[in-house]
């Protein structure tokens, strides 16, 4: 079977059911960027317990199914703007960044591309550079290619490593401005909003594969957490080789999420080994049922 | 409940009383008794405790005590949001004046997201000069399409007071949610060069996409703005059938002579 990697999720979102589907599909780990929950989050406490979620009982459900669980963490743009709750977030990021399974800062980025964005932006990269992290860009919906462009310059104008930034959620519009840059290129296949499997299959077809990124940004919207392994079988009906296949849909993400020092690449290609009987702080994912060993 | 208010003390709010006063009248106009027999209960209470506990509790029992209905002569509102908004006015009106923008405040993010939809409904009239406009802005970034239609459509607060950018992303975020921009007031005199290109890169995501070409898009075009490389782009796509036929309407409509 075909392994993937899924460097895109927010897997607090999703079911147990979608675990053992992806797992089922090849999907061998994840990284889950921290962003917004759907609703303006109101004190840094929210955001404490979010983060610790991410690190702690996400990642221990992950590994009740074989799951390779990473994070990344970083105050997101659209809740940039709420100065009041925003400023004390940026104070607790450094003491996360470390933690073990912190394999970016992100997401990060724009959303209105206000001038607050514009600042939490920058200091989170700087943030990236002086604890030599990845960094995960989001994009954003509106105003895309200006969002693109402005994400570039900010990214030079701090002076972290290009080949340290994905530029995510591209599209045929965007693409080729980051293409200019040594960034990563990140795209989401995410039904009716973002790309399909065709339309990556097609940037690929004109591209090539070097530093391209596939993942499916399912969260609590409606969205597939096999995206990813889809958009392998549309690269496969195209005449695309396994070897490729693997190399955009694991090795690429792999890679790049590697260079934080946190994600062991000899590792993360084979699943973990499952014992059900584990819990955490007392709590078990199963509900009666017959612990799984493999 | 917290009770803390922590948006900073400020300048008072510059309410529009005649319109609000046009308001009460025709509310209470369209009560029967025992709503009308509540209502004045409440104001009394209001007027005893004008603070954010009160207004707050009132607000959440106005749908126990009216029966929900369109209210007559009125931007699409309910009896329900003009109560909940007519009793936050009441209690701006009886605060001190430099309380009232962190009353504001506090109410809207105490309350859930019907009592939003009323305050953001009502916000051009309870704050004719603006002050509010960065509370607006936050509201603006729900994903509840219908508190965003209650502070995008139908109201003339972000037109008034949003800068060029703000308005902008107001616009795209309301063709994102595939929401009427006809209703929003004063789209026209804030039609721009800039809009323009915000607009087109749209239309070529969309259609590089392949998906539906956004159905207000060119209701958000200035097509006598458009530069003739934007105009014969758009021909072309006219040409391959690729837009709508609103579109080629609009620009024959502005071909230049």
């Amino acid at each position: 079977m075909l392994k993937y990697f899924d460097p895109h999720i927010h897997m607090v979102s999703r079911t147990t059911d979608d675990y053992q589907n992806m797992a089922a599909a090849g999907i061998t780990g994840v990284i889950e960027p921290a962003f917004w929950q759907g609703q303006a989050r109101t004190s840094v406490g929210s955001f404490i317990d979010y983060f610790d979620t991410l690190l702690g009982w996400e990642r221990f459900r992950a590994s009740m199914f074989g799951i390779h669980h990473f994070c990344t963490i970083g105050l997101n743009p659209k809740e940039a703007n709420d100065l009041s709750v925003a400023n004390e977030v940026l104070e607790i990021l450094p003491r996360y960044l470390v933690k073990d399974g912190v394999v970016a800062v992100g997401e990060i980025g724009y959303d209105d591309i206000t001038p607050e964005e514009d600042r939490f932006l920058a200091a989170q990269l700087e943030l990236a550079k002086q604890f030599n992290l990845p960094v995960l860009v989001h994009t954003p919906h509106r105003d895309k290619i200006g969002g693109t462009k402005r994400t570039l310059a900010v990214i030079r104008e701090v002076g972290i490593a290009e080949h340290l930034v994905i530029i995510d959620h591209l599209n045929e519009l965007t693409l080729p401005l980051v293409l200019d840059s040594d960034c990563w290129r990140g795209h989401s296949i995410y039904p009716n909003t973002k790309m399909s499997e065709q339309r990556m299959v097609a940037l690929l077809q004109q591209y090539g594969t070097e530093k391209m990124v596939v993942n499916s940004a399912a969260d609590w919207g409606i969205s597939d957490p096999l995206k990813v392994p889809k958009t392998g079988q549309a690269m496969l009906a195209a005449g695309f080789s396994e070897a490729q296949v693997e190399q955009v849909l694991f090795h690429n993400p792999v890679d790049f999420f590697a260079q934080s020092g946190q994600l062991d690449k000899a590792l993360v290609g084979t699943p973990l080994p499952i014992d059900q009987r584990r819990q955490w702080q007392d709590n078990s994912a199963l509900r009666g049922q017959e612990p799984v060993i493999k | 409940m917290n009770t803390d208010v922590t948006a900073p003390t400020s300048a008072p709010l510059d309410m529009r009383h005649d319109c609000l006063n046009e308001q009460r009248r025709n509310f209470v106009q369209s009560l029967d008794e025992t709503e009308r027999q509540w209502w004045h209960q409440a104001q009394a209470q209001l007027a005893l405790r004008p603070d954010a506990s009160t207004a707050a509790l009132l607000s959440s029992q106005c749908k126990r005590h009216l029966k929900e209905r369109a209210q007559p002569d009125t931007d699409g509102w309910s009896n329900v949001q003009l109560a909940r908004a007519l009793l936050l006015a009441q209690a701006l009106e009886l605060q001190p004046l430099a309380g009232q923008v962190p009353l504001l405040h506090q109410l809207f993010r105490w309350g859930d997201d019907q009592e939003k939809i009323a305050i953001l409904k009502a916000l051009d009239w309870l704050d004719s000069r603006g002050q509010c406009v960065e509370l607006a802005r936050q509201a603006g970034r729900t994903s509840n399409s219908q508190v965003f239609a209650a502070l995008a459509l139908d109201t003339a607060y972000p037109s008034r007071h949003y800068n060029e950018q703000a308005f902008n992303q107001l616009v795209l975020k309301a063709l994102g949610m595939g929401l009427d921009v006809r209703r929003l007031i004063g789209l026209t005199q804030r039609q721009s060069v800039t809009l323009n290109q915000l607009a087109l890169d749209l239309l070529d995501e969309q259609l590089a996409a392949e998906r539906t070409v956004s159905a207000g898009l060119p209701q958000v075009i200035a097509f006598d703005l458009l530069s003739p490389a934007q105009r014969q782009r758009l021909a072309g796509l006219g040409q391959q059938q690729r837009l709508p036929p609103p579109w080629l309407e609009r620009l024959g409509d502005a071909s230049p002579n």
